[in-house]
């Protein structure tokens, strides 16, 4: 028979005894808000025109796109009835903070979806005039059965790239924003209640995104034996940069306010951050996660060293931002339930066990499949140059104009 | 407007997914849904209908008076007798006993109300059941606790044990 009483200090009411929201509920918000990052740097292509961004336009799409199908699988995993989380589509009761969920995460994901499928068009068709069989049917589908790759019809695509993506952008910050709010409205839990949590789960969230997009760019044009580009990734950093200072100054002021007016509940905060939590808040979330990242990337911005130094430098610093945000939403999620509603009492410690449904295996598996799936994507719809090579090796058919392949 | 075909086939696209899905929804909301609240209201009388399956204390006095007499009057007086026995429809039918009453008599039972939380009363006897076995004289404690060895001292109906020595080691729990 196990030990049935969890370690504890202090005096905890019966329900403080359990963390009910587990390692999943920590994988929930982390996923959307890749989600949100990747799609803000592809807007910046997109709306915005950043040229510098155009190697990351697609890559930045694509990936938004793959963690946006799983933002919900840690949550369908956390659920013991999954089947009913359709519910709060069909009959969504907007008493309950999560009933919008249902409208923000498909609204979202049809502008997504149709951002790509506009991004993507031309691809589409070249790829069904190449092919043969099945292929050519998949994509003729795909296509909608429209072939019209003419200036005019591109013009249209970009110019609908272009509102969707700038409606895009509300629609990633209200759903980020969202999560945060999930957080943020609970009055019950003081470290958790504050308006400030929806904003602070966005910047993060930017962040966390940008981050993921710089690794995965770099790993994919080092895969793909491609060269990285210079101004893109000294982009990237730049705005890395910029996000992280907002995001670091907005977690500070939240706990220079809770210091300072030093209200009841400052006493169990700071406790639970600077003694339960200090490797998690201190040192993970804060030092090694926050001011070293800082640091480097402020070399990339005010130094501008070499390339293949500022590209390790960057790299660095988005591993180590991604172990930032991870950090901040532990200490979010697990550390608002290691105190007692009371206030004066900690249950000690939540160590998700390696095999457990809602344990460490799982939570890795959920993180890579949005990975493996980006993967996937990249096999049916290319995320880098298909057109400029199409461009070199195609010839224009008898009666068919010759239509400048550029991108988008 | 020209070189518009694919956007219009889109749009229509869309259109019929939002629309299938409106449609859909229409289908999929009980008929009940949201008469009273955010809840069936056909669920209240499907409950209603379920026949009780307990039948508290006075279903069982009718046949064991003694015994819930007995209860009565120890420390167990405010246990309802279907929290360690069965519900009373599993037992009889019709007024007639139909089957034997089943009980629990694992010690993992008896913790649910004994085992020591820090939110529960100090006058409540509380206990961590490994260092209460071992004080009492369990030798070997270790998975097997949880079988009917609590019932080796306490006897459920009345659960003060006649020897005052195991009492005081027994409940040796409050003190924390």
């Amino acid at each position: 028979m196990p030990i049935l009483v969890p370690e504890h200090t202090g005096f905890l009411f019966p329900n403080d005894l359990h963390v009910s929201w587990s390692l999943m509920i920590v994988m929930y918000p982390y996923i959307t808000g890749l989600v949100a990052g990747a799609f803000i740097v592809s807007s910046l292509y997109h709306v915005f025109g950043s040229e510098r961004f155009a190697p990351v336009g697609r890559l930045s799409l694509g990936a938004s796109f793959c963690f946006l199908i799983f933002a919900t699988a840690p949550l369908l995993n956390h659920l013991g009835h999954p089947e009913r989380a359709f519910n709060i589509m069909i009959t969504p009761n907007f008493r309950s903070a999560m009933a919008g969920f249902g409208i923000l995460y498909n609204t979202y994901m049809l502008i997504l979806a149709l951002e790509i499928w506009f991004v993507w068009r031309q691809d589409i068709i070249l790829i069904a005039r190449h092919s043969r069989g099945i292929k050519r049917q998949f994509y003729k589908l795909l296509a909608l059965g429209v072939y019209d790759i003419s200036a005019e019809a591109l013009a249209h695509d970009r110019k609908a790239t272009r509102i969707l993506a700038s409606i895009g952008i509300p629609a990633a910050c209200a759903l980020h924003g969202y999560v945060g709010f999930l957080f943020g409205a609970l009055k019950s839990n003081p470290w958790w209640s504050t308006p400030l949590m929806p904003i602070v789960f966005l910047f993060s969230a930017v962040v966390s995104g940008i981050a993921a997009l710089i690794i995965m760019y770099m790993i994919s044009m080092k895969i793909t034996g491609r060269s990285i580009s210079d101004e893109c990734v000294d982009g990237l950093s730049k705005m890395l940069w910029a996000f992280l200072i907002v995001t670091l100054t907005l977690e500070i002021l939240e706990i220079v306010t809770l210091a300072y007016e030093a209200a009841e509940e400052w006493q169990i905060i700071s406790s639970l951050l600077f003694s339960k939590l200090s490797l998690e808040y201190v040192g993970l979330q804060m030092m090694m996660g926050g001011f070293v990242p800082l640091i480097l990337l402020a070399i990339i911005v005010l130094m501008s060293p070499t390339p293949p130094i500022r590209n390790t430098l960057a790299l660095i610093s988005s591993l180590l931002l991604l172990v930032q945000v991870f950090a901040m939403r532990w200490n979010v999620v697990i550390g608002g339930q290691l105190f007692s509603k009371s206030l004066r009492g900690f249950r000690d410690g939540y160590q998700p066990s390696f095999f457990e449904r809602e344990g460490v295996l799982a939570a890795v598996l959920i993180l890579l499949a949005p990975f493996a799936a980006t993967l996937v994507f990249a096999r049916v719809l290319p995320l880098f140059d298909y057109i400029d090579k199409q461009a070199q090796t195609r010839r224009p058919g008898p009666g068919e104009q010759q239509v400048p392949l550029t991108s988008e | 407007m020209e070189h518009t075909k694919h956007i219009w086939r889109v749009g229509i696209l869309v259109i019929v997914a939002i629309t299938g899905f409106v449609f859909f929804r229409v289908l999929l909301i009980p008929p009940s849904y949201g008469i009273r609240g955010s809840y069936r209201y056909d669920n209240v009388a499907e409950q209603m209908a379920i026949e009780p399956r307990h039948g508290e204390v006075r279903g069982c006095n009718e046949c064991h008076d003694e015994r819930v007499d007995e209860l009565r009057a120890g420390p167990h007086e405010n246990v309802a007798c279907e929290n360690c026995h069965a519900p009373l429809s599993t037992h009889v039918k019709d007024d007639e006993k139909e089957w034997d009453m089943s009980v629990n008599k694992t010690g993992e039972w008896c913790v649910r109300c004994h085992l020591f939380l820090p939110a529960r009363p100090k006058s409540h006897p509380q206990i961590d059941p490994v260092e209460h076995l071992v004080k009492v004289g369990v030798k070997q404690v270790g998975r097997d606790w949880s079988d009917v060895v609590c019932f080796k001292c306490h006897e459920p109906h009345d659960p003060t044990p006649e020897d005052e020595d195991t009492v005081a080691s027994g409940i040796d729990g409050n003190a924390k």
